[in-house]
């Protein structure tokens, strides 16, 4: 299982706050999550993901889109921070 | 060994009395910045702002301002850090975010305050939307405050 958050703009595109993968044996990277997420839920959730400005954690810290992804992961994906 | 205080809240919170805190519990402090800041009036446009919407990553936001202020207290000699940081829906001129550096000198002070506030806007989620008469819209990140934390990148 993997929980997958969603934050800020992206939240608001896609109508959804967070997901759960079940059967996540063949997601084992951020970018195989993407492109699973980007085809089966439709174009405007591949649009959104697929922004080259996306930033994207694993376990709570920013990662890159190679980074592996296990079992029992949260998975985040939102826009650039405008805190402060 | 540096002292760290984080807090995020929704509550108001006076900068007065986080700053007379913050002193209180140091020893060989011989100066404090602070920065404040705040929620306009108005938004870029100049029209009046009704109120402003800090989305935060519960756990991620905590954990990554502390990352922040371990850094700032590797990098400089401080003695005493904090940062209080509000979330929720804001009305305009409300105080958003507190950082407090206090230190034996004034440079580290001043250097260690920037420091934080600048890897807040870029390093640390959270996400303002601001409401007026013409609707609610999310605030897009500026390419300035990621040149002012890169800035601090050590090579």
């Amino acid at each position: 299982m993997i929980k997958i958050f969603f934050f800020g703009r992206l939240r608001d595109t896609i109508s959804s706050d967070s997901i759960i993968l079940e059967e996540v044996a063949d997601l084992d990277s951020v970018e195989k999550i993407r492109m699973y997420l980007s085809e089966s839920r439709g174009s405007i959730w591949e649009e959104a993901l697929n922004q080259s400005n996306i930033v994207i954690s694993v376990n709570q810290v920013v990662v890159s889109t190679d980074a592996v992804v296990c079992d029992g992961d949260e998975v985040a994906f939102f826009p650039p921070m405008t805190g402060g | 060994m540096t002292a760290m205080m984080v807090r995020l809240q929704e509550e108001l919170f006076d900068p007065g009395s986080l700053q007379f805190t913050l002193f209180s519990e140091t020893r060989k402090t011989g100066g404090i910045v602070t920065f404040t800041g705040y929620v306009r009036a108005i938004d870029s446009n100049g029209i009046p702002l009704k109120s402003l919407f800090l989305e935060h990553y519960p756990g991620m936001t905590e954990k990554s301002i502390k990352h922040i202020l371990s850094d700032a207290a590797d990098r400089w000699d401080i003695e005493s850090i904090g940062v209080v940081h509000r979330v929720g829906w804001l009305p305009p001129k409300d105080p958003i975010v507190w950082v407090g550096s206090a230190a034996a000198h004034r440079s580290e002070a001043f250097a260690s305050c920037e420091f934080v506030m600048d890897y807040l806007k870029t390093q640390a989620p959270f996400w303002k939307k601001e409401e007026t008469e013409e609707g609610v819209k999310w605030i897009d990140s500026h390419h300035s405050d990621e040149a002012r934390a890169a800035r601090w990148a050590t090579s």
